[in-house]
């Protein structure tokens, strides 16, 4: 019987060695265009294949914001020129295959993961995808809707935590090339059309942009197949943007109303740290140290929640992050950017207790930088940390592989993940002081978005630096959790720290149905 | 001090990686090496070729569903989180800040059967994992202040989704579907319950004493390590952990006699849900566990013909995604529709149910059928690239029935599927009486 046959060929294949967990797998690296990123070939089952395009929402026309995502999703969901969009899922399906597509904001990564067993018929897949893209119209009216409902829907209405952190990426970059949602803006994605997609891949999909990424148990031939495949893309395509590195400015708090029983926050600040930078291991020890991603050892982690039983969790980050399910917390690829930022997520608090919240993770940023820097404890302990978890970051083919294109995207000369334990090992607890006390300057500056509702009143208690005490939760007598003296006495200093905020163009109110608009 | 000594001798020794002896055609391909102590809990060894890494899991076949008792929803969940807040010996805040320094990778989760807390790191950490691991797991300590502060963090968990619509959902679909058994709350819990949280630290207790012993606990570590020494360790650290499961009653859920169906009107925009479920018999039924994961692809998958109409045809629909597990005791087997248009939700329904009734008529494309067979091999194989994953991969297939070698029976079962036994367990189970339809829309509009 068939499937018999095909379960003994699959699972012997499956039994191959894994990926080693080194962190080093020196790439190979052809230049030309299309550049090509390799890694050794190895005896996995698995093989990982990507273009990558130095492309993205940064390439949005003016009042077209989305139309690189949207040509993304319709070249690689829609159909090639030889096989429908019913066909493409027909032959990807047996091979639990999927071509995905990342798009952000200067980089687009077309990849597939996919067994030897069908490495060939993907690499014909993902070449064509790229280079014989379908541009079916029907495809274009359904990826288009899906667009629109996506940012309409599920990201204004049903989403509240990622509206926060789009809301405030938007804030932060407003009149910066970053400064428009990748997904697209409702209005611009409504008057888009399948001649804008055709014209928007022939601008930006060309083959000084792209990098071709393999890894894996992949045969000799496929590099060479990729290469033949693309062959046929526009040799060059329209400049690549400028990034002007952004400033921080006005209004301090942006306050999205929407109804709901909890308030989303999120707080940031463009600035210009990269991976390149000699002090990022520093600065990656004291954000672990502040506020790891969900990790309980972080200070706003241990201080808001696991002391106040405030939300779910509050993480702090030195580069964009963005959530993603599975294992993808620790293998953050796909979205080499230029231009960096700071930010902190606080999850969705209770409405009463959303301005004590916001305060108290200021109220432990200005401790950081003043009363209670780290400690040799602390700082130790976070490299502990680091030093292991740093393992997990590349621990398959397709992981490393995002690491090297990444690298090579940024012009990075020496390879980030490679050096990053062996750098970290290195950092002292005063490096670590060192980096953060820059963050003394950067917090007045702050950008602070909440998605709330009875915004006009929000708007009111901050102007006015009303107390907003902290409320615990209540058992069936209404009684609270004892808490020690100490924390009792910061929660008395927090309900009053002045937010920063005085004039009325410091808080700016805008209704949920505006945003992305 | 015993437990430092312990951790520090085992340390110098060096990790031996066991590759896999011979080829095998099973769908979890990896020899495991199952141990059971006196007191009954399980160990099992999977070594992974994971140089200088560990993945350690301890299965606790506890979940939303031994949560019988009303206004407890959401307990099993709740525990999971007290689990974190100390013993005796090692504080919460040791605890946090060994694990930490030991740059493992931690966290836990719950489902309506299984509650599962896992680390993961460096290799070396081992022994140190094992002491203080079995030490929460038998000595767990919190006063009800720690367990108060928990509550609202719990609160929080829920409303991180709390906007998503889904969330409702899912409540009024399991309300709807059962009417006695406990699935019919939602792991989280509903929300009266978990604002009442703060009051039933005495309840945690009892749950603790239940459920949290070693026979009901099996502990899985899987990649780079030596079996023997490990083997002697989690002897030695475990042995004294002592108590019996004494697990509640759950009520059975009795057969449905007619056809049920519910709305959630929504506040905010949304697009338009409908859920279409039957009851249908759980994991210790191999044979229907076999033709619903089959199922599962074939009649709701990219390559479906409600998928090729609905969504790529007629794009009535925005999204059509599977709704089905192996559950330890009988679930629903169903889909969820994201509808583009309220007015268009009969249309989808009837579409749905015509595909049912071509099914049960007898109507199977074996194409498609290998095709699903194929896939989910290739997505079983894809699954376990890493210890991490091959461990929660065990975990999960055997929290249902127990049985370590569930994952394999079940390919071996779904290698075997024919066309007529997908037709006749749509005759059985996918029927007008057994079927359970909720739908959602902004206002109540439709």
């Amino acid at each position: 019987m068939k499937g018999s046959q095909l379960s003994a060929i699959s699972f012997q294949l499956g039994l191959c060695l894994v990926a080693s967990t080194a962190l080093a797998s020196t790439p190979a690296i052809a230049g030309g265009s299309p550049a090509v990123v390799s890694l050794p070939a190895d005896d996995l089952p698995g093989v990982a294949l990507a273009l990558s395009f130095h492309a993205g929402a940064v390439d949005d026309p003016p009042g077209k914001a989305g139309l690189t995502y949207l040509t993304a999703r319709v070249m690689a969901e829609g159909g090639t020129e030889a096989l429908s969009a019913k066909q493409l899922l027909e032959t990807l399906f047996p091979m639990a295959a999927d071509v995905r597509v990342r798009v952000d904001k200067e980089q687009t990564t077309f990849f597939a993961n996919v067994h030897r067993d069908h490495v060939q018929k993907m690499v014909a897949i993902l070449g064509d995808i790229v280079a014989h893209p379908r541009f079916d119209a029907a495809e274009f009216a359904r990826l288009r809707d899906a667009a629109i409902n996506d940012v309409e829907k599920r990201l204004r209405q049903g989403d509240d935590e990622n509206l926060g952190k789009e809301a405030l990426a938007e804030l932060m970059f407003r009149g910066h090339a970053y400064g428009r949602l990748t997904l697209g803006h409702a209005s611009d994605l409504r008057k888009l059309t399948l001649d804008d997609v055709k014209k928007q891949a022939m601008r930006v999909f060309s083959r000084d942009r792209l990098t071709i990424g393999v890894a894996g148990g992949y045969s000799p031939d496929v590099i060479d197949k990729l290469k033949s495949a693309v062959a046929i893309l526009p040799e060059t395509g329209a400049p690549l943007v400028e990034i002007a590195l952004q400033q921080p400015h006005k209004p301090r708090v942006r306050i999205v109303e929407k109804d709901g029983g909890s308030t989303a926050v999120s707080i940031g600040i463009p600035w210009s740290l990269t991976r390149q930078s000699p002090d990022f291991a520093a600065w990656m020890v004291a954000r672990s140290a502040f506020g790891e991603h969900r990790q309980m050892h972080g200070r706003l982690m241990q201080r808001l929640r696991e002391m106040r039983g405030l939300n779910y969790g509050d993480y702090a980050y030195i580069e964009h992050f963005e959530q993603e399910g599975g294992e993808a917390v620790t293998a953050q690829t796909g979205r080499g950017r230029r231009q960096g930022e700071f930010t902190i997520w606080l999850r969705p608090v209770q409405n009463e207790n959303a301005l004590f919240a916001t305060r108290a993770a200021l109220y432990e940023l200005q401790r950081s930088v003043g009363e209670e820097p780290f400690s040799d404890a602390e700082v130790e302990r976070t490299k502990g940390f680091l030093d292991g978890y740093v393992l997990l970051f590349a621990q398959t083919d397709a992981r490393k592989l995002g690491f090297a294109l990444d690298d090579h995207a940024l012009g990075n000369k020496r390879a980030y993940l490679e050096n990053l334990r062996a750098d970290i090992a290195k950092v002292t607890t005063a490096d670590v002081n060192r980096v953060w006390s820059k963050m003394r300057a950067l917090i007045p500056q702050l950008e602070i978005v909440m998605v709330a509702p009875h915004a006009a009143e929000l708007k009111k208690a901050i102007l006015e630096n009303a107390p907003s005490p902290m409320h615990y939760q209540k058992d069936a007598q209404g009684n609270v959790p004892k808490k020690p003296d100490a924390l009792l006495a910061a929660d008395k200093v927090i309900e009053k720290l002045p937010l920063g905020a005085t004039g009325d163009a410091d808080v700016d109110i805008v209704p949920v149905g505006k945003m992305f608009e | 001090m015993r437990a430092v000594l312990v951790a520090a001798a085992l340390a110098l020794a060096a990790p031996a990686v066991a590759k896999p002896a011979a080829a095998t055609t099973k769908a979890f391909p990896f020899p495991t090496e199952a141990h059971t102590l006196p007191n009954g809990l399980r160990i099992v060894f999977v070594p992974y070729d994971s140089p200088g890494l560990v993945a350690y899991y301890t299965l606790m076949r506890v979940g939303s569903r031994n949560e019988p008792e009303p206004g407890r929803s959401g307990y099993a969940h709740f525990f999971e989180h007290m689990m974190f807040r100390g013993t005796p010996t090692h504080s919460a805040d040791e605890y946090g800040q060994t694990i930490t320094r030991l740059g493992l990778d931690s966290n836990a989760f719950t489902s309506n059967d299984m509650t599962v807390y896992h680390l993961y790191g460096p290799a070396k950490a081992l022994p140190t994992i094992i002491d203080y691991e079995a030490d929460r797991f038998e000595h767990l300590a919190y006063n009800e202040e720690q367990f108060k502060t928990e509550a609202g963090a719990i609160l929080g968990e829920y409303a991180k989704s709390a906007s998503n619509p889904e969330m409702i959902l899912d409540e009024k679909i399991s309300e709807t579907a059962y009417t006695k058994h406990t699935y019919r709350h939602t792991t989280i819990g509903y929300l009266d319950d978990v604002k009442a949280m703060p009051s039933g630290f005495t309840y945690s207790r009892e749950f603790f004493r239940r459920y949290y012993t070693p026979d009901n606990a099996t502990v899985i570590v899987a990649g780079d390590f030596d079996k023997k020494e490990t083997l002697a360790h989690l002897t030695k650290a475990y042995g004294t952990w002592k108590g019996k499961l004494d697990a509640a009653k759950i009520p059975v859920e009795p057969p449905q006699t007619a056809a049920r169906t519910a709305h959630v009107a929504w506040k905010s925009p949304t697009l338009p849900r409908l859920y279409v479920g039957w009851h249908t018999p759980g994991a210790s039924d191999l044979t229907a566990t076999a033709v619903q994961a089959v199922l599962d692809g074939y009649l709701f998958g990219p390559t479906s013909v409600l998928h090729s109409d609905l969504v790529l045809g007629r794009q009535l629909v925005d999204n059509l995604s599977s709704e089905w597990e192996r559950a330890r005791d009988p679930y629903l087997f169903g889909v969820l529709v994201r509808v583009k248009k309220a007015s268009d939700i009969d249309t989808v329904d009837e579409a749905i149910l015509a595909e049912i009734r071509k099914l049960a008529a007898g109507t199977v494309d074996s194409a498609r059928l290998e095709a699903v067979r194929s896939n989910l091999k290739y997505g079983a194989i894809a699954r376990l690239d890493t210890a991490s994953r091959v461990a929660v991969t065990l975990a999960r297939t055997t929290a249902q029935t127990g049985d370590l070698e569930a994952m394999n029976k079940l390919y071996a079962r779904i290698d075997k599927v024919k066309p007529a036994e997908l037709s006749a367990f749509a005759k059985k189970w996918l029927t007008d009486a057994n079927r359970t339809t909720v739908t959602l829309t902004t206002g109540g509009e439709k």
